[in-house]
């Protein structure tokens, strides 16, 4: 019990000192008193207003969503590899994204908002078409069945990507842009549309921590234990994708937080999913926080993609986390 | 993912070499007269060496040319040879008559087709060699004669190209005189922009929220507002970058332009509504102008117009008529 107080504690405290150093450093030097005086440096509190915290929290967000929605992948599809991009949701979200730059599409009412709503469209109708799918070939909905048939429509929609990759002219560096992830110049509208669907989403993955205990032993064994396996597992592919689709849809398809924050935390503090879940929320929010501070301070005052620095950060981490743990385990 | 980083490189390679760049220069291009060669008629056969380093000899005037990039294009048709132009790249919209020509494709160009058009000269770009020099030797072991065209830095090498297809074209009087055209356009707008008594700040925006790409040095645009007498906010960065928002805020620039608004519609009104940009003078004074990209970008005879839009743009009160 002590050990997860210290995780929670430590993980905490590691987000909110990420938090502090996102809002403070940055192209522009802000002072952190502009925070609680506004007054004190006019052109510096718009900034960090409009432009540096939105972004921060942002990437809180979208961190935390995917790193939950792949810590709950991985414990149902009983799969190391899974990843919130598993289902083929973000090929979905990317399909809605890209359609929209490469025709140009912008909707009356809608305007900017147009591409993370037809975004968040493709990630739900994708979605939907995969569960009736794996539902129509197997009616018990077992979990090769969803990752193949999250495979096969992930292909499938990404040769359709391809496909408006190969036609785009001008709009090519936007394509590639979007498609390679990012948080900048979203601002707090993007914040407000993205949260209810990831709070729904989080409280889903979250009333289900205890059935996904169980349905690591099996689905039969969890049918003993008394889970309404199918009705569980629907909630839970449910949450885990509208987790994701709101996160794509905001900011592209950032890789590797999903499919790496749940590994280490389950390294750093076991396997049990009331806490991996919570854990791996804060955690890949603390992660992708970091990232993009780098991606927008290492080349100042150019930025790079976030989804570059991901696993470039992520990857030597998870390296250590990895040996140090084995060498624990051998010794 | 793999595919996708080749993609990403292979564009951002791209992006790089589509650009043309403007030197940095203490004091503005000197005005270099020009020797006049005297274009005989009959200069042919003419030798030439590209930036491959490939020669090709023509025996007479060619009468069925491929040409692969837009700007090679608006030269070809600036020099009166349209009617000899027998294909053009997927992206060729200028001039009209440009666009009903045999298409050829893109960076990814069908050789078969070429081939079977026939043409004795076909005008490439080393910003195409990447994806297209495999192609292009495909082409040239067909016996076709490849000229690959320099990517030109600036405006002086926008002339030698011009010159230099003149040259392979027979078409060289006609050259000369859209060089010495150009040169005294841009000679004029220069000589107003320098009365310009207070220097305007501009920062450059050729992709819109929220991958805000601009151009920085090495590119036309920078050349650009060189020439123009004001100063580029991103003119300490190399090329095409992305860059940070609040820099952008932070750097506050008098008059923004949009290069982008041929295919997102509202360009200027998103710019002047960006939450967050609200700080900065060229927003507070609505100086926020759309420039078409073609003018400005592609390295051909109509860089003096996108000077002169610019210029309009930048010094509406220098250069309103």
């Amino acid at each position: 019990m002590n050990k997860t107080v210290f995780a929670y504690v430590a993980s905490i405290f590691v987000l909110i000192a990420a938090v502090l150093i996102g809002v403070t450093v940055g192209t522009v030097r802000i002072p952190i008193q502009v925070l609680w005086n506004p007054n004190l440096d006019e052109a510096a509190s718009n900034i960090l207003w409009n432009i540096r915290l939105p972004r921060v929290v942002l990437a809180g967000l979208v961190g935390s969503s995917l790193a939950m929605a792949g810590a709950a992948f991985q414990g149902l599809l009983k799969n190391p590899l899974a990843d919130p991009y598993t289902l083929g949701v973000s090929s979905g979200a990317s399909v809605g994204a890209v359609v929209t730059l490469f025709f140009g599409i912008s909707i009356p009412f809608l305007g900017l908002f147009t591409l993370p709503v037809l975004s968040m469209i493709g990630a739900f109708l994708t979605i939907i078409v995969v569960m009736s799918f794996a539902k129509l070939i197997d009616r018990a909905m077992k979990m090769e069945t969803i990752i193949l048939t999250g495979i096969i429509f992930s292909s499938f929609l990404g040769s359709v990507l391809s496909l408006m990759i190969a036609l785009s002219g001008e709009e090519l560096r936007q394509i590639i842009g979007w498609l390679l992830g990012s948080v900048s110049m979203r601002g707090w509208p993007y914040v407000t549309m993205a949260l209810p669907f990831m709070i729904f989403g989080f409280l889903l993955l979250w009333l289900n921590r205890r059935e996904l205990n169980a349905l690591v032993f099996g689905e039969e064994r969890a049918s003993h234990l008394g889970v309404d396996v199918k009705r569980r597992k629907m909630m839970i592919l449910t949450g885990g994708s509208i987790l994701t689709g709101a996160a794509v849809s905001v900011s592209g398809t950032i890789g590797f937080v999903g499919l790496v924050v749940p590994h280490m935390t389950r390294m750093l503090w076991g396997s049990d999913h009331r806490h991996v879940l919570p854990l791996s929320f804060i955690n890949g929010a603390t992660l992708l926080i970091v990232c993009d501070l780098v991606s927008r301070t290492i080349i100042s005052p150019s930025e790079l993609p976030i989804g570059v620095i991901t696993a470039f950060i992520g990857a030597p981490v998870f390296a250590f986390i990895f040996w140090k743990q084995r060498r624990k385990v051998s010794a | 993912m793999k595919k996708i980083w080749q993609l990403w490189l292979a564009t951002a390679l791209v992006a790089i070499l589509l650009t043309a760049c403007g030197q940095e220069e203490a004091t503005p291009a000197q005005q270099k007269d020009t020797e006049k060669t005297e274009a005989v008629e009959s200069a042919y056969p003419v030798t030439l060496t590209d930036v491959t380093d490939n020669e090709i000899t023509l025996k007479e005037a060619p009468k069925a040319i491929v040409s692969m990039i837009p700007s090679n294009t608006e030269i070809l048709f600036g020099l009166d040879l349209g009617d000899k132009v027998v294909g053009v790249s997927d992206f060729d919209n200028f001039p009209e008559e440009a666009a009903t020509k045999e298409k050829i494709g893109g960076q990814e160009f069908n050789v078969e087709k070429i081939i079977s058009l026939n043409p004795d000269l076909v005008l490439a770009h080393e910003s195409g060699l990447g994806m297209g020099e495999a192609g292009l030797q495909q082409l040239r072991d067909a016996g076709v004669n490849v000229y690959v065209v320099k990517t030109a830095m600036n405006f002086e090498e926008v002339y030698d190209t011009m010159i230099t297809i003149g040259q392979a074209t027979g078409a060289i009087t006609e050259a000369e005189e859209m060089v010495q055209t150009m040169k005294d356009e841009v000679a004029a707008i220069q000589e107003k922009a320098s009365t310009v008594e207070a220097k305007k700040s501009v920062f450059i925006e050729v992709s819109p929220a929220p991958e805000i790409y601009t151009a920085g040095n090495n590119t036309f645009m920078n050349e650009m507002i060189q020439l123009l007498n004001a100063e580029n906010i991103a003119g300490d960065q190399e090329g095409w970058v992305k860059m940070d928002p609040e820099e952008i805020v932070n750097r506050n620039p008098d008059v923004i332009i949009t290069t982008y608004g041929g295919y997102t519609p509202d360009a200027t009104e998103q710019v002047l509504t960006r939450v967050g940009f609200g700080t900065v003078t060229a927003i507070k004074n609505k100086e926020v102008f759309d420039v078409d990209g073609d003018k400005t970008g592609r390295s051909g005879p109509r860089l003096t117009e996108g000077l002169e839009e610019m210029a309009k743009a930048i010094y509406p009160e220098v250069f309103s008529e």
